[in-house]
């Protein structure tokens, strides 16, 4: 996994599947909200997504209240997505 | 105009309303219909995976299940058919499988389990409630591990299928009319299961279903089907691929037995660690390296591998609760609590895995072990009735990646299946 950050984007290509993945992706989205209230994710490619990426980004909409849109590349991962109800909550739309 | 706008609010209500029924109605029909092995195998010897398809067509299904673990080394399964569709089939099924349930936790509560009493005590009760010309379809069984033994008493339910050692499929089929409000006896059989190694039980809306281009049914292809399968699956996936579309309520059991004994190819037992979840990350992919090219399966046993393990990790041996988590995650104290906790935790986590072939598809067979207090797999019926609940998140993306997964009775081993 990959992941390349503007100033409230985040891109994330390759496979999202590993505990470091997720402390990556954690890593880097706090310290970008730690400055601003709204961020954009390309999910590129990856097909699924852990539980845990998943609670921490349910914790930032919901709870911290940062505006997140997710854009995503595949199918597979809009259709997870879809299943645990989270396409409203994270924006979430197939690109 | 005004009427109009009325008109849509009424309508907009009315759909609420019905929408609102029709949940709890499913929510109730899903709370009478027991199975005390919800995602669970089986661990006693052989390893028996057991698995359930429950599809109604419609919101109140004519068909219903139970499965109730009776005592160490019996388990009874009941598949109900109630003749029709709608509403009055609906309540025969519901009313059958309530009864059965009651008198069995009574049973169990005397510890007075006979399986000739539910019987004739089930048709008792039924009896009356029947219509003049309603016919029920029913399967009761009882399979006895210690013996060996399958005891059955079949009311017009499709024949089930068994396939033994040598891997002939075996028809049993029913030995007793449909039920009816005129039934006077019933007959039990019996069967020695000891060469027998996968089990499929179901109620007709399977058998009966049109196949695609309109030429025949899949009763023409449901033993080849079978014979193929080792998971439920593998029958679902052949299933749905073979017809247009679902023409009634679908129900079946699918319990597969395989070898405990057989040797791991790869095993390892790992300290409970965040740095050790690295490493059996690493080493778990290594292993699928070996085994296949294909990168998707890779990477989605690696996914499932990820948040089993994850969960043998944070709330098997370091016991720490959903809740909890939940919380230090909000208080941004979670990795530091883990590493605090993990330092006085002596526990292991131990992983085996191994690759099993058959007909002509090949499985691998990963078995995650902690030593935790394990947790009652009901739980998980809730989570995958309504996946946006907050909890139990990695174990629907862990069944969604996988060919199924399966817990031990415990609950601190689970065992997941990666088709090649």
């Amino acid at each position: 996994m990959e992941l390349t950050q503007t100033s409230n984007t985040l891109t994330i290509t390759g496979n999202i599947k590993t505990v470091s993945d997720f402390q990556n992706i954690k890593n880097a989205l706090d310290h970008m909200i730690s400055t601003q209230n709204s961020v954009t994710l390309h999910i590129v490619d990856s097909i699924s997504i852990t539980s845990s990426i998943i609670g921490y980004f349910n914790k930032l909409v919901l709870k911290d209240g940062v505006d997140m849109q997710i854009n995503i590349g595949t199918e597979q991962l809009l259709e997870l997505f879809d299943d645990l109800n989270l396409t409203a909550t994270f924006k979430a739309k197939k690109v | 105009m005004q009427k109009n706008e009325e008109e849509i609010q009424r309508l907009k209500e009315k759909e609420q309303y019905n929408k609102y029924q029709e949940d709890l109605a499913f929510a109730k029909e899903l709370n009478i219909l027991r199975n005390d092995f919800y995602y669970q195998m089986i661990d006693d010897g052989d390893i028996l995976l057991i698995d359930f398809l429950y599809k109604p067509l419609d919101l109140l299904s004519g068909d219903a299940y139970t499965a109730r673990r009776i005592d160490g080394h019996r388990n009874f399964y009941l598949i109900v058919d109630g003749m029709g569709k709608g509403l009055s089939a609906s309540l025969t099924a519901m009313t059958m499988t309530t009864f059965v349930n009651h008198i069995i936790d009574k049973m169990i509560e005397y510890d007075s389990f006979s399986f000739e009493i539910l019987i004739n005590e089930s048709i008792d009760y039924i009896k009356p409630i029947l219509l003049e010309e309603e016919a029920v379809s029913i399967d009761f069984l009882l399979f006895n591990t210690a013996f060996e033994t399958l005891s059955y008493s079949k009311f017009a339910m499709p024949a089930s299928l068994l396939q033994d050692t040598d891997n002939n499929i075996l028809k049993l089929k029913s030995n007793n009319p449909p039920l009816s409000k005129y039934q006077k006896n019933f007959k039990v059989d019996e069967y020695n299961i000891k060469n027998i190694n996968k089990f499929l039980f179901c109620s007709d809306g399977i058998i009966e279903n049109s196949i695609k281009n309109g030429s025949g049914s899949y009763a023409d292809f449901i033993e080849d089907d079978f014979k193929n399968s080792f998971t439920r699956e593998d029958l679902k996936t052949n299933f749905f691929n073979r017809i247009d579309k679902e023409e009634d309520d679908i129900t079946l059991i699918f319990i597969n037995r395989f070898n405990k004994e057989q040797p791991s190819i790869y095993e390892r037992s790992f300290e409970t660690s965040l740095e050790e979840i690295d490493n059996a990350t690493e080493w778990y992919s290594e292993i699928f390296d070996q085994i296949t090219n294909d990168q998707k399966i890779a990477y989605k046993a690696g996914l499932v591998f990820t948040e089993l393990y994850m969960n043998a990790y944070e709330h098997g041996n370091l016991g720490i609760t959903a809740q909890v988590k939940h919380k230090l995650l909000d208080e941004n104290l979670y990795f530091q609590t883990l590493e605090k906790i993990e330092s006085s935790c002596e526990k292991k986590i131990d992983v085996k895995v191994s690759i099993l072939t058959y007909s002509s598809s090949s499985y691998v067979i990963t078995q995650i072990t902690d030593e935790g207090d394990g947790f009652d797999t009901q739980i998980l019926s809730k989570i995958f009735r309504n996946s946006a609940i907050f909890n139990g998140r990695g174990v629907f993306v862990s069944r969604k990646n996988s060919f199924g997964i399966y817990y031990n009775s415990k609950g601190n081993s689970v065992l997941y299946l990666s088709k090649l």
